[in-house]
């Protein structure tokens, strides 16, 4: 008599069960290619469907997996690196830890239209450009608090330094994404051109804030007096709030209501929350920005007005003028030869960092300093990305890399080797003119030698980008540097031009 | 004899020699300091403003400073470009004082953060401002404070 294995049966199924969860454990972990896609399954997800699927049917399958940010890049056609890469994906706020969540229920307050996707867009770039900067800025250090961003525990409150970073949700891109393009293009800012900048000073994020000093705080990371004199009743938001409400384009439409009732932030520390809080941000610190640059637009474009000659001081009625496109043509470079809008693009970025006024008369100096010298002025000496990047961070007056009484063992063998890449580069970078770099001995603040580098150089012969890093006068010696390598980047990530301007501070 | 008047002629051409040259250097010094002129001007002026009655006295000083200033810039030969891009940003910000009438003291607050904005928004890692700043900043607390 056939007698049924009871127990046999039993341990098959619990054997099978535990088999199955092993197998299927294992195949998730396993599995994956690298530790982004294990961080995010999504990626494989990609991949796979990248692989296999023609482009015919390619964005139908991306918005059936929920993949906005592969949808995104393979929407515009604008990458370099793959639609599958992990920077371009919003972040699952299922798999963002508690503490990085702290924004999405401010967030849903925003009204729909600026929160949500839309079908059109004023946005002259795509979002994945967004998409990718509010990524890179913390990749790697997703879950790690830092005191470059802050916390807020009332909306006007002080900031708090230390947070971290934001779970990059499609919500949080589509916020910052739609205030931007409204309202620079309500504003006509040229779009791209802030790409860079923005990348450098918070990389997007809304509760950025400068570590130390002045609680340059929010996206546009601005300071007491920035934001101050932005409220100017002759040249600041009273005027270009008439201006907004008078437009007709549609960008300027959707903000009215919000425009008409907007109040400007106050600027003292104590209430930088202002412009770092949601929902009153991203909107409020967009529209503070957007009032500064073309502040300092106007600004420039007045003080490079010609009237006086030389350029060294007052003019007869005591204002400053440069006057520096007639001696620019007068040293050998003509308007017609170099792009005047990158020239003022060059200022502006430099003016938002050490003052507009500052930017000009640095470059009405360097302008000086050529006159004296004899010889002719070129495009050349406009070129950011050249050798003038061996000068950021020299003390001019000694023309060796310091070290700062601040600077511990790490830090001062971080800055020596970043002196090193530079250095090795110098050979294949543009060069119009090459110093001499010798190893030397210092005496540091703590009586100890250390061994760091000169750089000698004929004064005359520098170009303006490596003049800008040495002789600024304020501000940070090598900003122009720091947004050009960011708008490189971000045109080798993209195509040339899709999320920066191909000729970006290039005359 | 003829020793004796060669040594003293040596001698003498020595000195004569060895003099003008430490003359020449010490006018060569003495050409090279623009930024220390204008600076102590401008230190002497907020001295005048404290100490003045009226304020009409101190706009005429004031301009006559920026105009001598500007005048012995284009007369000395080129500084430092350290010294050059300070006394530039000093003169600019020294600037964006108003004058005369347009000069009130409820708009003090207003034409400080216009000067930081426009030339240094920024303080630097150590929390401080330029010295040409502070200077621009010395002038205009003290007419704020008349």
């Amino acid at each position: 008599m056939f007698k049924f294995p009871k127990l046999t049966v039993f341990a098959f199924v619990i054997c099978a069960i535990a088999l199955g969860g092993v197998i299927h454990r294992y195949s998730a972990t396993f599995g994956s290619a690298n530790f982004a896609s294990e961080e995010d399954p999504i990626v494989d997800q990609i991949k796979r469907l990248v692989e296999r699927t023609s482009k015919v049917n390619l964005a139908r399958e991306l918005t059936a997996l929920g993949a906005q940010g592969a949808l995104d890049a393979h929407s515009c056609q604008c990458t370099l690196a793959g639609i599958e890469t992990p920077l371009f994906q919003f972040e699952d706020p299922k798999r963002c830890s508690a503490e990085r969540l702290y924004l999405e229920n401010d967030l849903n307050k925003l009204p729909p239209i600026f929160r949500d996707g839309r079908a059109s867009s004023p946005g002259e770039f795509p979002r994945v450009c967004m998409t990718y900067i509010l990524r890179k800025n913390f990749e790697n250090s997703e879950n790690s608090k830092t005191t470059a961003l802050a916390t807020c525990k009332t909306a006007d409150g002080q900031p708090v330094h230390g947070n971290y970073p934001a779970c990059v949700t499609e919500k949080y891109v589509n916020a910052v994404y739609n205030y931007f393009a409204d309202v620079t293009d309500c504003m006509g800012i040229p779009q791209r051109d802030f790409m860079p900048k923005l990348s450098v000073e918070s990389g997007l994020h809304i509760n950025s804030i400068n570590a130390k000093g002045d609680y340059d705080g929010g996206l546009a990371q601005l300071t007491h007096a920035a934001i101050s004199h932005g409220n100017d009743p002759k040249t600041g938001f009273p005027v270009i709030k008439r201006r907004m409400l008078a437009s007709n384009k549609e960008s300027c439409k959707r903000l009215e209501p919000y425009i008409k009732n907007f109040s400007y932030p106050k600027s003292g520390k104590e209430n930088r929350c202002q412009l770092i809080s949601v929902p009153a941000n991203p909107l409020a610190s967009m529209i503070v920005m957007s009032t500064k640059i073309i502040q300092d637009r106007d600004s420039i474009a007045k003080y490079m007005a010609a009237t006086e000659t030389g350029g060294m001081g007052l003019n007869k009625n005591r204002e400053m003028k440069y006057n520096i496109i007639a001696r620019m043509e007068k040293l050998g470079l003509a308007p017609k030869d170099y792009d005047y809008e990158q020239l003022m693009q060059m200022m502006i970025v430099l003016g938002y960092n050490a003052g507009a006024k500052t930017a000009v008369a640095g470059l009405s100096n360097y302008l000086s300093m050529i006159e004296a010298s004899g010889r002719k002025l070129t495009k050349a000496d406009f070129d950011i990305g050249g050798e003038s990047q061996i000068y950021v961070a020299l003390n001019s007056e000694t023309r060796t890399l310091e070290r700062k009484p601040a600077n511990t063992d790490a830090i001062w063998a971080k800055r020596l080797a970043t002196f090193e890449t530079r250095r090795a580069l110098l050979p294949s970078l543009r060069t119009t003119y090459k110093p001499e770099i010798e190893r030397v001995s210092l005496r540091g603040p703590d009586g100890k030698s250390y061994s760091t580098y000169r750089v000698d150089y004929k004064v005359s012969e520098l170009s303006y980008a490596a003049y800008s890093q040495l002789y600024q006068g304020s501000g940070s010696g090598g900003y122009l540097n720091n947004v050009y390598n960011a708008g490189n980047n971000l045109n080798s990530v993209f195509k040339a031009g899709t999320c920066v301007p191909e000729s970006f501070l290039s005359l | 004899m003829r020793t004796r008047i060669i040594l003293v002629f040596v001698v003498c051409f020595a000195v004569g020699f060895l003099g003008t040259a430490a003359i020449a250097q010490d006018k060569k010094n003495e050409s090279v300091k623009v930024r220390e002129v204008v600076d102590k001007s401008v230190v002497s002026l907020v001295e005048k403003i404290k100490s003045s009655k009226d304020l009409k006295t101190v706009w005429k000083e004031f301009a006559k400073i920026e105009d001598d200033a500007t005048a012995l810039r284009k007369k000395e030969k080129r500084q430092s470009e350290t010294d050059e891009m300070y006394l530039t940003l000093l003169l600019s910000a020294l600037n964006e004082i108003p004058r005369d009438k347009k000069f009130k003291k409820s708009d003090c607050e207003a034409t400080k953060d216009k000067i930081y904005a426009l030339h240094s928004p920024h303080a630097d890692e150590d929390g401080k401002y330029p010295e040409f700043i502070n200077l621009t900043d010395s002038v205009l607390q003290a007419l704020c404070s008349k």
